[in-house]
C-alpha cells in the first residue's frame, strides 16, 4: 500500500482527471449558492424578472394602447378597466407605466453593460501599460470633479435625446449615461488588476514566461469580473434614477415617450386633482430601484463573502 | 501638510479649465441661440445683439491664418480665450435672459439659497445618520437596529425626488399641513438666506436628506461593527474604563474615519444634486437657476454655475482629505 500523501504517478494522473477530489467548486458556484441562500435578494430577483417580462410583454398586457385618449374618462382613479386611472386626456395609466418599464429597464441595463464595457478595457489597458495609467488616473481626476447629472443634461441638450430605438431604447441617454460613469468602473478595475499583480499567481504566470498580455488577459482580468458584476448592478438603479430625474423636470426623454420620470412630472402638475398618476409612477421608480439595490446587496456578499 | 495641501489646490486648475472647455463645448453646439423666441428677431437685429456680446465671434479657434499671424503677439480674440481671461479677472459676464444682470448677481443669490438647503441637510443627515449608526451598532439585532438597517435600505434606494413627490401627495394634497413649494420672503443672514414661513423647509429638507442619512447611518454601522471587537478596545474595557470612554474615545474616533471618507460624495451631492429638488419644490436655488438657463441657452449663467459645481466637489474632496490628517496621525502627506 502506499502512503496517502505520497506522490506516485498513479496520484498524479488521478489528480489530471479529477479523481478522490473534493467536489470542484468553482467561484462562480460557490457565489450562486451563497445568492440563492440570500431570501431579500431572490425575491427582488424574481421582481425584476417579473418586470422584465412585464416590459417585454407590454403590447399583450397593456390592456389599452398607452397612445389612446379616452376623453370620457379623464383623471379617473383605479377602476377594472383602467387598473391605474387615467391621466388629464384620458390615457390608461397602467399601460403607460408597464411600457415606461420598457424604457427604464433598457436604460438602467444597457447603459451598465456598456459602461462596464468601456471601464473593463480601460482599466485592463491601464493596468497594462504605465502612460495609459497615467493618463487614465488624470481622467478618472477630471471625472470626479465633474458634476454628472449636469455633464448627462448638457449631453442630451447637445446631441438631442429623441434618438429612441424601438420606442423604448434612448440610444443618447444611455451613451449619455455611460459617457460620464465609466471611469468609475475603469477605476475599480485598474485598482483590482494593480492588487493581484502583487499575488503569488501572477508571479507564477510570469516564472512561467507569460507575456504581460497573456498574464492580464487570462489570470487578471477574469478575476475582476466579480466586482465589476457587482458595480454595475448598483449602476443599474444609478442609471434609472439619472434617467427619470432627468425627464422629471423635463430634460431627458421628451413627453410622448412613456418614461417613468416623464410620467411623475405628468402627475405632478395635476398632483391635488389626481394624485394616483403620481403615486403609480414613483411606486414603479422606487420598487425597481430598490430591488436592483436589494440584488446587488445579495451579489456583493456573495462574491466577497468578508465585506459586509 | 501645506505643500500637499498648495499641490491639491494646483492640481484643481487644468481640471477646471478641461471642465469649462468640455462645457463651452457642449452648450454651444445645442442647436439655437439665446434669442430664439417665438417670434424670431429680425436677421439685422439678431446680427446687432450678438456682435454686442461677442457671440459672432468663433467659439474657440480662429481661422487658421489669422491664427498664424497673431498667436504669437496675443490671445486668438475667441469666445472661450475672451470668457476665460475676463472670468480669470473676476468677470463672468451678463445674463442674455435676465435684462443683463451679471451673471455672478445671479450666482450668489441662488447659492444663498442652495447653499442654506445644503448646509442645514447636511448637518441634519450627519446628526441623524451617526446617531442612529452608533445606537443600531451598539444594540446589534435589537428592534432599533432593524429599524434603522430598514431605513438605510429604503432611504438609499428611493430617490430624492420620489420621496418628495409621496410627501407631497401626503402632506399637501392630504393633510393640508405644509406648503407644497416655494421659498417666500428670505432673511438674509450672514451667506445664508432663509424663508420667512419655516414649513417651506420641512418637506424639501427631508427629501434631500434622506439619502445622505440612510448613507452615513450605514457607514456608521458598518464601521462601528467593525471597531467593536477589536482588541484595543477589550483592553480599554479591561483596565476598567467607563463605558461612555470606551465609546466616545476608542471606538468612534476609529469608526469615523469612514465616515469622512464619504462626506466629501455627501456634501458634493447635496450641492450639486439638489437642482431635483429645488425643482420640485419651486425654490429659486443654483441648480433651478443652471436647469433653466440650459434651456434658456443662457451661455454666461450655464458656464458660471458649472465652474461652481465643480469647484464645491473640488473643495468638498479636498477638506476631506485634509481632515484625515487631523483625525488619523498615521496619515502623512
Amino acid at each position: 500500500m502506499e502512503e496517502p500523501g505520497e506522490i506516485t504517478t498513479e496520484r498524479i494522473a488521478q489528480v489530471a482527471v479529477g479523481d478522490g477530489l473534493p467536489p470542484h467548486r468553482s467561484l462562480w458556484t460557490d457565489a450562486a449558492r451563497r445568492f440563492t441562500h440570500n431570501r431579500i435578494a431572490v425575491v427582488s430577483l424574481i421582481l425584476v424578472l417579473g418586470l422584465v417580462g412585464l416590459a417585454v410583454l407590454a403590447p399583450v398586457v397593456q390592456r389599452h394602447d398607452y397612445r389612446v385618449q379616452d376623453l370620457a374618462h379623464t383623471s379617473e382613479g383605479p377602476s377594472g378597466t383602467y387598473w391605474f386611472g387615467t391621466d388629464q386626456l384620458g390615457h390608461d395609466q397602467w399601460s403607460r407605466v408597464v411600457n415606461g418599464a420598457r424604457i427604464s429597464l433598457s436604460v438602467g441595463i444597457v447603459s451598465q453593460l456598456i459602461t462596464a464595457v468601456i471601464g473593463v478595457v480601460i482599466g485592463a489597458l491601464a493596468g497594462l501599460t504605465r502612460w495609459m495609467d497615467n493618463l487614465l488616473m488624470r481622467f478618472t481626476d477630471i471625472a470626479y470633479s465633474f458634476p454628472d447629472l449636469l455633464m448627462m443634461i448638457l449631453l442630451l441638450a447637445a446631441f438631442g435625446s429623441g434618438l429612441i430605438l424601438f420606442g423604448s431604447v434612448p440610444v443618447t441617454m444611455i451613451l449619455a449615461i455611460s459617457l460620464v460613469w465609466w471611469p468609475t468602473t475603469a477605476r475599480l478595475v485598474r485598482g483590482q488588476i494593480l492588487s493581484l499583480q502583487q499575488r503569488d499567481f501572477t508571479l507564477a504566470a510570469k516564472a512561467m514566461g507569460a507575456s504581460q498580455w497573456r498574464i492580464v488577459w487570462t489570470h487578471l482580468l477574469p478575476n475582476t469580473f466579480g466586482p465589476v458584476i457587482v458595480t454595475a448592478t448598483f449602476g443599474i438603479p444609478r442609471a434609472i434614477f439619472a434617467e427619470s430625474a432627468l425627464s422629471f423636470i423635463g430634460l431627458g426623454i421628451p413627453p410622448p415617450n412613456p418614461s417613468w420620470g416623464t410620467l411623475a412630472n405628468d402627475g405632478f402638475s395635476s398632483i391635488s386633482a389626481a394624485p394616483h398618476l403620481v403615486l403609480t409612477s414613483a411606486l414603479a421608480i422606487a420598487v425597481t430601484m430598490m430591488s436592483f439595490t436589494f440584488i446587488g446587496d445579495g451579489l456583493r456578499d456573495a462574491f466577497d463573502p468578508q465585506a459586509r | 501638510m501645506i505643500v500637499y495641501a498648495t499641490r491639491r489646490l494646483l492640481g484643481m486648475i487644468p481640471v477646471l479649465f478641461f471642465i469649462a472647455v468640455v462645457t463651452f463645448a457642449l452648450m454651444h453646439a445645442v442647436p439655437g441661440g439665446p434669442w430664439d423666441r417665438d417670434k424670431r428677431l429680425p436677421p439685422q437685429a439678431l446680427a446687432n445683439v450678438e456682435a454686442k456680446y461677442g457671440l459672432d465671434k468663433p467659439v474657440f479657434a480662429p481661422s487658421w491664418r489669422v491664427w498664424e499671424q497673431e498667436f504669437w503677439r496675443e490671445l486668438p480674440d475667441t469666445q472661450f480665450v475672451n470668457y476665460i481671461t475676463d472670468a480669470i479677472r473676476g468677470d463672468l459676464g451678463v445674463s442674455y435672459r435676465q435684462l443683463n444682470r451679471p451673471v455672478a448677481d445671479i450666482l450668489l443669490e441662488g447659492i444663498r439659497i442652495s447653499a442654506t438647503l445644503g448646509l442645514m441637510a447636511l448637518v441634519l443627515s450627519t446628526v441623524v445618520g451617526m446617531a442612529f449608526g452608533i445606537l443600531s451598532a451598539l444594540r446589534q439585532n435589537s428592534w432599533l437596529d432593524y429599524a434603522c438597517v430598514a431605513f438605510a435600505t429604503l432611504g438609499a434606494s428611493v430617490p430624492n425626488f420620489v420621496l418628495g413627490l409621496l410627501l407631497m401627495v401626503l402632506f399637501t394634497v392630504h393633510l393640508h399641513w405644509l406648503p407644497s413649494s416655494g421659498w417666500a420672503n428670505p432673511t438674509t443672514f450672514f451667506f445664508l438666506s432663509i424663508p420667512s414661513n419655516w414649513k417651506q423647509l420641512v418637506m424639501p429638507l427631508i427629501a434631500l436628506s434622506a439619502f445622505p442619512t440612510a448613507y452615513i447611518m450605514r457607514v456608521v454601522r458598518a464601521s462601528l461593527l467593525e471597531v467593536l471587537h477589536q482588541d484595543y478596545v477589550r483592553t480599554a474595557r479591561a483596565k476598567g474604563l467607563a463605558e461612555h470612554v470606551v465609546v466616545m474615545r476608542h471606538m468612534l474616533r476609529n469608526a469615523f474615519i469612514p465616515v469622512l471618507t464619504v462626506l466629501g460624495p455627501v456634501a458634493a451631492f447635496l450641492v450639486t444634486g439638489s437642482f431635483i429638488i429645488e425643482y420640485l419644490f419651486a425654490i429659486p436655488g443654483i441648480g433651478r437657476q443652471l436647469v433653466y438657463s440650459i434651456s434658456a441657452r443662457d451661455y454666461g449663467v450655464i458656464m458660471g454655475a458649472t465652474l461652481f459645481y465643480a469647484v464645491v466637489i473640488a473643495a468638498a474632496n479636498l477638506i476631506v482629505d485634509l481632515i484625515y490628517v487631523i483625525v488619523d496621525p498615521r496619515i502623512r502627506y
